[in-house]
């Protein structure tokens, strides 16, 4: 059994259990992960006005370093837009005019505007997440995420938070483990 | 050439003297409300856009335009106070924010002008 503790007073479940708490494209990504890896993901269900990651640590005493979170950066070279997701703990912040802008190979980065995150991503706004990202995105996991024993991210809707070892979001497609990514 | 030059001489000098100190004074008077903009701008940043931009930290900013305003506010320029050595650097940290750190924070949340 996975250590979901890191939900602080929430109790979890595995995720395939209650796909009413998973987003669309969350649900299909976790349904095409190895079956072994998608029962150690867990979900809980929160109160959707708490899933700002500083109001949810506080309203269920999950450490803030036992976040992460997934921000969306838009790199542009010319007319050529790219995105990439990113996931670093919500106790540090990504490198994105360095690390992200280079991995993109974009003159320019920044994170991508809320709309168009929601929209390309299908998930809802503060619920974006590392899983189910649309198909082509780079998913960049900072080390210190890649390393922690279980890490809380988005579930693609605002109402709920999944749990997961570290070592299995740097293994979810698409994942390029950064040194330094968040500081 | 004058020969009451003397007093002529202290007249002009006392005006440019005078003149010198209404512009520093009209500058101060500028300063306060750009240095208050700064620190209420860096205010409603979202904190990672400071990381993300490669700069200074959110709090770290918070507190040099913050301190800047408060400065500004309380060292008075012209002819009525002293202290422009302090409120003229105050006021260049104020425009450092503006010039160089506000354009690459905004640029950097997807807000930057298309050129």
């Amino acid at each position: 059994m996975t250590d979901w503790s890191v939900l602080g007073t929430l109790q979890a479940v595995p995720a395939l259990d209650r796909p009413d708490l998973l987003g669309d494209p969350v649900a299909l990504a976790l349904k095409a992960l190895d079956p072994a890896d998608a029962a150690r993901v867990g979900v809980a269900e929160i109160d959707p006005g708490l899933a700002d990651t500083a109001q949810f640590c506080a309203a269920y005493s999950s450490p803030i370093d036992g976040s992460a979170n997934c921000v969306v950066v838009a790199g542009r070279r010319g007319e050529d837009t790219r995105y990439a997701a990113c996931l670093v703990l919500a106790s540090t912040r990504a490198d994105v005019n360095g690390l992200v802008r280079k991995r993109l190979n974009a003159r320019k980065a920044s994170f991508a505007p809320m709309d168009d995150a929601v929209e390309l991503t299908g998930m809802e706004y503060g619920g974006i997440t590392a899983i189910g990202l649309p198909e082509g995105w780079p998913l960049l996991v900072d080390s210190a995420v890649a390393a922690a024993p279980a890490v809380v991210i988005g579930s693609g809707i605002r109402g709920s938070k999944l749990a997961l070892p570290g070592e299995l979001a740097a293994r979810l497609p698409a994942a390029e483990v950064v040194e330094g990514l968040g500081r | 050439m004058c020969l009451d030059g003397d007093h002529t001489y202290s007249g002009r000098v006392s005006l440019l003297y005078d003149l010198d100190n209404w512009v520093l004074w009209a500058i101060w008077l500028l300063a306060i409300p750009v240095g208050g903009y700064a620190f209420f701008h860096a205010l409603m940043q979202r904190a990672d856009a400071f990381t993300a931009a490669d700069k200074l930290t959110k709090p770290a900013w918070l507190g040099i335009t913050g301190a800047s305003a408060l400065v500004l506010i309380f060292f008075q320029g012209g002819p009525l106070g002293s202290g422009a050595l302090f409120w003229l650097a105050a006021l260049v940290a104020v425009l450092v924010y503006i010039v160089d750190v506000k354009p690459a924070v905004v640029g950097v949340q997807g807000g930057g002008q298309r050129w």
